[in-house]
């Protein structure tokens, strides 16, 4: 089979864009197995980084910190996000243009104002930094994200299906459970994955509101970037890469048993 | 039949300042088949919402089974509804959605096993109890919707066009097959349709919406044949409408001038000089090349227009000297023998006529 030149030149151009998309990606890890201390010259294969970031208390705590405020700001987003994305969905009221459009602002609020404001809220109220504080401000930058994603699950949603439920006699909770939450579920999971790598990987923020004990991974990650981009580094990366993949993949699986 | 099932009172629905169904008041029979039936749009499904529980009347008050309802939320009220889209439970199967009512009342396992399989019986699904809605045709989801309201018992079974999705030929199936269903199991039906055939073969009464307002409500023959208003007449089947004024009347008949001809209709309740319409059946006219003597006969004369081939009969259309048309029946092998052109006769028995004033 012989290709055309626009076809050549169209295989060309998709092999750019993976390269460019994907290239970078590829030589962390790479030279996360990488002997030298350097990250240009290739001089062997090794798993030292691994075992060396292994021992590493201060990273393997930083590692413990983001779980801990990933997966519980996760939940508590996910729920109030979908509860909220339920109720703008069901119900009609006055401005509700308005609440619906509030919901989502924070999406394109920068960064480093919600830090400062977030901040500057806890110390208004003179929160000690630490844990809660990073919970809450996770919470509070998922939670439109979470909105967004269960309200494109729920656009296709017949509403009747909730009262034929209730037609059975299924009360409004128990018709929440049984039908609505089993149907958008879909969107719930994708959304709660989306606000765990938002969680995880959140830098801006989370350095406002960090206390000097409660230091996440991409916090400590980006210290240690201070004095140049070690091969600890680069293996750190990649199991995060890794971890995040991972996670994306079962979501995915589980959307697709879904459907 | 033993008594009230349904009794709505006054019922008035806005929807902001428009008002979708207005004073509506209806007594329904224990295992009544009782149809909704008018033009799309007319209120109909807000009617059976406020029933079913999920609309609230803006004004008026609902019984069932002698117990107002305007306090209890729909999951509360014994009654079920086979919605127009019918709304199967996409992340159920088959036999679940029919489970769920029974589950949801915490109805002992064994007894619904037992009960939807009945049930599944009931609509010969039996075989397809595995399956998801989305692996079931429409027919068959139809089916299921209808299982799963029935299979609670429900007082009442409210069914909003159930059968609008399906092929003319399941149609004719299914409103066959839910007939006997009905009379097997002794519910009572509320059905809403707006192909009126559907109506006429179904029900034990039709009522009759427009804009809102219930018209007449009656047996199917009551319907057809004594339609009190315009818009009952001319909904219910194809027919012929005549405006007049009063002339003269007596105790057996009036004499109506439409467009400076006599037409003699049966008595009513009118005054003279008043406006009447005249309805008249296609099927109750006859077609003739000749005048006719009898003077008991209404006879209008007019010009054959078209002919419409439907089958076994022939529509044929006349075009009155006032310019009116006027559908008469023929039966197709027994056409008479004029063209398109011709000078023709219509006549009818007066008492053939039915006179209606709204
Ligand atoms: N929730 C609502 N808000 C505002 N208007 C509504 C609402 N529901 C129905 N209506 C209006 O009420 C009127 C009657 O609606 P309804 O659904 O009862 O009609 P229907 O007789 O069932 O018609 P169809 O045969 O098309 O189903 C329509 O004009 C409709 O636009
Ligand atoms: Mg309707």
């Amino acid at each position: 089979m012989r290709l055309s030149l626009a076809n050549k030149l169209s295989f060309l151009y998709a092999s750019l864009i993976y390269l460019f998309l994907y290239m970078p990606i590829a030589i962390l890890i790479l030279y996360s197995f990488n002997q030298s201390k350097l990250n240009a010259v290739w001089t062997g294969f090794t798993f030292d980084w691994y075992l060396k970031l292994m021992q590493n208390t201060e990273v393997l705590e930083a590692m413990k910190t983001s779980l801990v405020v990933a997966l519980i700001s996760t939940i508590a987003a996910t729920m109030i996000g979908t509860l909220a994305a339920v109720g703008m969905y069901r119900y009609q009221f006055r401005g509700k243009t308005a609440l619906d459009a509030m919901l989502y602002l924070p999406i394109v609020i920068p960064e480093i104002v919600m830090g400062i404001s977030l901040l500057a809220l806890f110390s208004q109220f003179e929160i000690p930094l630490g844990y809660l504080t990073l919970i809450a401000a996770h919470i509070t930058f998922s939670i439109p994200f979470v909105v967004v994603v269960v309200r494109a699950r729920m656009a296709g949603f017949d509403r009747s299906i909730e009262e034929a439920a209730m037609d059975l006699g299924a009360t409004p909770w128990g018709t929440f459970i049984k039908v609505t939450v089993p149907i958008i579920a879909p969107g719930i999971l994708a959304s709660a994955l989306l606000a765990f790598t938002l969680s995880i990987d959140d830098v801006i923020i989370s350095f406002f509101v960090a206390g000097p004990s409660s230091s996440t991974l991409p916090l400590k990650i980006f210290s240690m970037v201070k004095f140049g981009v070690s091969p600890e580094i680069n293996a750190l990366s990649t199991l995060m890469l890794v971890v995040t993949l991972f996670l994306v993949i079962i979501a995915e699986r589980i959307r697709m048993r879904k459907n | 039949m033993s008594g009230l099932m349904v009794k709505l009172q006054h019922l008035v629905k806005q929807f902001g300042t428009q008002t979708v169904v207005q004073d509506l008041s209806l007594d329904i029979e224990k295992g009544e088949f009782l149809t909704l039936l008018g033009p799309s749009g007319c209120g109909k499904t807000t009617t059976l919402r406020m029933i079913a529980g999920f609309e609230q009347p803006t004004s008026g008050e609902i019984m069932l089974d002698g117990q107002y309802v305007h306090n209890l939320a729909a999951y509360q009220r014994d009654v079920n509804t086979v919605f127009q889209s019918y709304a199967l439970f996409p992340h159920l199967t088959a036999y679940d959605n029919v489970a769920f009512g029974l589950r949801v009342k915490k109805v002992p396992k064994q007894e619904i096993e037992k009960r939807v399989k009945d049930a599944l019986r009931l609509v010969q699904l039996e075989d397809y109890a595995r399956r998801k809605p989305d692996q079931l045709s429409g027919g068959q989801r139809q089916r299921i919707a209808i299982a799963r309201a029935l299979v609670n018992n429900p007082k009442v079974l409210l069914l909003d066009e159930p059968l609008g999705a399906l092929d003319q030929k399941l149609r004719k199936q299914m409103q066959v097959e839910l007939k006997h269903l009905q009379k097997q199991l002794g519910i009572t039906f509320v059905f809403v349709t707006h192909d009126q055939e559907e109506a006429l073969t179904m029900s034990d009464r039709i009522g009759v919406m427009n804009q809102g307002f219930l018209e007449q409500v009656g047996t199917p023959a009551e319907i057809y044949e004594r339609p009190s208003t315009k818009f009952v007449a001319g909904f219910i089947g194809e027919t012929n409408l005549l405006h007049g004024t009063v002339r003269t009347r007596d105790h057996q008949h009036l004499l109506v001038e439409c467009e400076g001809v006599q037409v003699k209709a049966p008595s009513a309740n009118v005054a003279e000089n008043e406006s009447v319409t005249i309805a008249i059946r296609p099927e109750k006219s006859v077609l003739s090349l000749e005048p006719s003597h009898n003077e008991q006969l209404v006879q209008l004369n007019g010009r054959l227009t078209e002919r419409i081939y439907c089958g076994g009969s022939t529509r044929t259309i006349v075009t009155l000297h006032s310019g009116q048309t006027f559908v008469a029946l023929e039966k197709t092998d027994q056409l008479l023998p004029a063209a398109v052109g011709d000078e023709l006769f219509v006549q009818w028995q007066p008492n053939h006529g039915v006179v209606v004033t709204r």
